[in-house]
């Protein structure tokens, strides 16, 4: 299986999975309200939480699964995303909720939800955390259409044929929506990846999805190198322009090699081994 | 320890975001206030109309109209008169058309307004959600005799056709009593219903005197399990109905969501049992229905479970794959990284060309003259061609003892030497870059073809011997080294050691001059054997083509010879 395709799946999933937890979350909270606040409360409240919750866990998760990060890190991420896009979904409903003031059918509230829904999923994808990099617009753009996408085909299920199954479905077709706005865009304007050669992340493979990628031991980096000795917090940075990569030493004495030929600032081209520190990897074209 | 949300310029968000939150159930929550309640008759074509005055327009607003005929032609009472710009409400009002076969029903409705009035007046405020309410019948009329459905059409036909002829934008909900034929409540036409009162964001109440249905009753299964016998009559229905619409001020909208889903419920209604808590939804009823999602909940959590379980399980085989065997990896970028295990024997390297062809990758033709040569636990790579058909670690060369990490490149076939064995020796337990104490790490000591001729460092308060391996040999602190050696003055990358010809000369690659030759600063020179070498504060001994602390000048000589 080739790197993009493996990466679109696994991102896919957790895009889909996000769709499944959220769906969850509606009910339980529903359930819970229901019960404490003796019926008495609106439901959107635990619409736009719990779907907001479902997809902001996932939109943390989806590029950390895939970039060598610790499983802490993950845990850490995965908690940050299921408060923020709970607090996001609420918002988003809410917002929604006060387009009803303007004459608009309740179908269109609910798109907007989504749309919202969306963007707040595409924030969350790149953090406002991450510091190696800025957060590119590109993903809440794709993420407010895939939003928009998703509304659009759970109205239209709604309107085809209505019973208790839509929902999950529907709520599904948005995770889908999202995964065909926001996955393989990126995944597909990758021209080169890093493959891990030695160390226990051997084997794993990174894309060089984005303009510039941080690589090191630390968690805030684009890609994380665990278990290497000589590697620093951010040690080397990718510059990925069309046809080109150039690998940047951003550390203090900690080496980088290039075919095994001590550099600072080098272009890097398929084949190329890199030496970070103690690591070796492989620039691959995809 | 910083919790990754909040950025360097994330509070500012954070703190908007909080306060929008705050702000946002309050703005949900805020109920329509109605000052006043008039149902007129229209002049010119005898309908009536229901006004709402809001205290925040000046005009009064008509939400609907009632169309009430009496007799056999009826027509629908449901039709929107007039959207107001301001709010998006309707209210619906749906009139059972049996009722409408009363003479007195326009007296009923007057009267049954100013309950609504009462209603409205005592709670001084009522809710209207996005939706509408609606409500039906006059209860008085209605209480002891059971309606008749005269055609005996089912109750399924009756509100189908009245749902049919409604509008699409209204939401409604429907309170309507009937009989007590207990077949009215099976039959097909409830199914197709069901789409119906969905499409329609209607929701259906059904107030039977007929025994209880059965769970598997389509009736029940359309009204969202409410389904309500009243065997009483009079004012206990009066009671339950108005209680309904109280009840739903508060949660229509979420019956207009559509998809979420109803509690079972029956209630059964006599005179005694019409008090609040028949209302409230039984808590373990709902909680249970919630459970049932704990599925939908489980799988998804499931699935992003699996997702992480494989990429460990992959991180763990790709750990468990380090025996202590050694083996090459094949790593060329246009392929899939795999495992090529090294023959046992001595052989040339022309065993890629097979692999060459599986993947189709180019070899040089003279690969059949590069001999790999095991020599006990090492493995020594020989090149025996005029032009070099290889190259290890991007560089040319003739003759190399593998190490691990080695990267040989024969045309397109690209590999990596693996050895476990002295991975693992070469990786002490992680410790800080600067550390006082010494830090050694222990290169393989080759035996055999290139042992005679070597120069061995001895370092003081270290056990064993350190063999050059390559003829280029760095020394310093960074793990790239070849012979690391931490301590007080010591860099990164501290001096080489090179072979030129059959001298070894030592080149100070520090900062400062803290290479020191026998007490002396140098920058490079050329070592002898006995020599002592100072790197910092490490220091070592040479000794060249002999055993360590055997230091005769005869046996450098001898060991000078060219070896084959």
């Amino acid at each position: 299986m080739s790197i993009k395709l493996k990466l679109t799946t696994i991102r896919g999933l957790t895009l889909l999975t996000g769709g499944l937890i959220g769906w969850g979350l509606v009910q339980l909270l529903d359930g819970f309200l229901r019960i404490t606040l003796d019926g008495r409360h609106d439901p959107y409240l635990s619409m736009g939480f719990g779907l907001g919750a479902g997809f902001g866990l996932v939109a943390k998760l989806m590029l950390p699964l895939t970039t060598g990060h610790r499983a802490p890190f993950l845990m850490k991420q995965g908690l940050a995303g299921l408060l923020l896009g709970g607090v996001l979904g609420l918002l988003a409903f809410a917002l929604s909720q006060a387009l009803l003031g303007f004459d608009l059918p309740v179908a269109t509230s609910r798109i907007a939800s989504f749309v919202l829904l969306g963007t707040s999923v595409g924030v969350l994808i790149r953090g406002l955390d991450w510091n190696s990099s800025k957060l590119p617009l590109s993903y809440p753009l794709l993420g407010t259409f895939g939003g928009l996408l998703g509304g659009v085909v759970f109205e239209s299920l709604l309107l085809i044929q209505a019973d208790e199954s839509i929902p999950v479905v529907g709520t599904l077709a948005v995770g889908f929506a999202l995964f065909i706005c926001l996955v393989p865009w990126h995944v597909t304007r990758a021209r080169s990846a890093l493959r891990v050669l030695n160390g226990v992340q051997s084997g794993e493979v990174f894309l060089l999805d984005q303009k510039s990628a941080v690589l090191g031991y630390g968690e805030t980096n684009d890609f994380v190198l665990r278990d290497h000795r000589e590697v620093s917090i951010r040690h080397a940075q990718f510059l990925n322009v069309p046809d080109k990569c150039e690998v940047q030493n951003l550390s203090e004495g900690g080496p980088i090699q290039v075919n095994f030929r001590p550099v600072q600032n080098q272009s890097v081209k398929a084949g190329d081994i890199i030496s970070v520190g103690s690591a070796q990897l492989q620039l691959i074209r995809t | 320890m910083k919790f990754p949300v909040w950025g360097r310029d994330g509070h500012v968000l954070w703190l908007t975001l909080l306060f929008f939150c705050l702000l946002a159930p309050s703005a949900l929550a805020s109920p329509l206030e109605v000052t006043g309640l008039d149902l007129r008759e229209s002049h010119f074509d005898g309908t009536h109309h229901l006004y709402l005055s809001l205290p925040d327009t000046d005009t009064e607003i008509s939400l609907s109209s009632l169309l009430l005929k009496a007799g056999d032609q009826w027509q629908t009472p449901v039709s929107v008169v007039k959207r107001s710009a301001h709010s998006p409400l309707d209210l619906v009002l749906l009139i059972q058309p049996e009722l409408l076969k009363f003479p007195e029903t326009a007296s009923a409705l007057e009267s049954q307004f100013k309950q609504l009035q009462e209603l409205v007046g005592g709670a001084n405020k009522i809710r209207l959600t996005k939706d509408g309410i609606a409500f039906s019948t006059d209860w008085d009329q209605l209480s002891n005799e059971a309606p008749v459905n005269s055609d005996s059409a089912s109750p399924a036909q009756a509100i189908y056709s009245i749902l049919e002829q409604g509008s699409d934008t209204a939401r409604r909900v429907i309170l309507w009593r009937s009989g007590g034929r207990e077949q009215d409540w099976e039959g097909e036409q409830w199914w197709s219903l069901q789409n119906l009162l969905i499409r329609k964001q209607t929701t259906l109440f059904i107030f039977s005197t007929a025994k209880p249905p059965s769970n598997g009753s389509p009736a029940l299964a359309v009204t969202g399990g409410r389904f309500i016998l009243n065997s009483g009559a009079g004012n206990a229905l009066k009671d339950t109905a108005l209680k309904i619409l109280e009840e739903y001020k508060v949660t229509f909208s979420g019956q207009g969501l559509g998809w979420i889903p109803q509690p079972l419920e029956i209630l059964l209604l006599d005179e005694a049992a019409t008090s609040r808590t028949s209302w409230q939804i039984p808590q373990r009823q709902i909680w249970a229905r919630a459970t049932e999602n704990w599925l939908v909940f489980g799988v998804g959590c499931l699935l992003l479970g699996g997702v992480l379980l494989l990429l460990t399980a992959k991180l763990r085989t790709s750990r468990s794959n380090s025996g202590a065997q050694s083996y090459f990896e094949l790593i060329s970028p246009q392929v899939r990284i795999r495992k090529l295990v090294i023959p046992e024997k001595n052989s040339a390297m022309s065993f890629l060309e097979s692999v060459a062809v599986a993947e189709k990758l180019r070899l040089p033709g003279n690969v059949s003259r590069v001999w790999l040569k095991h020599d006990g636990e090492n493995l020594l790579l020989e090149d025996n061609n005029y032009k070099n058909a290889l190259l290890v670690n991007r560089r040319r060369s003739k003759r190399r003892v593998l190490q691990h990490n080695d990267i040989l490149d024969m045309g397109e076939v690209v590999l990596r030497f693996v050895s476990p064995r002295t991975a693992r020796s070469v990786a002490p337990p992680q410790t800080s870059l600067y550390n006082a104490d010494f830090k050694f790490s222990e290169p393989e000591k080759p035996r055999g073809p290139l042992r005679k001729d070597k120069l061995v460092l001895t370092i003081s308060g270290r056990k064993g011997s350190f063999p050059l391996t390559k003829n280029l040999f760095f020394i310093g602190e960074s793990e790239i080294n070849d012979l690391v050696i931490k301590g007080e003055d010591t860099y990164p990358k501290h001096a080489k050691i090179q072979k030129i010809g059959k001298l070894y000369q030592i080149v100070n690659l520090a900062n400062s001059d803290s290479t020191q030759v026998n007490g002396r600063r140098i920058s490079q020179k050329f070592l002898r054997d006995g020599d002592a070498l100072q790197l910092g504060n490490v220091q070592m001994q040479v000794s060249i083509g002999a055993l360590p602390r055997e230091k005769s000048p005869q046996s450098a000589k001898k060991t000078h010879r060219a070896q084959t």
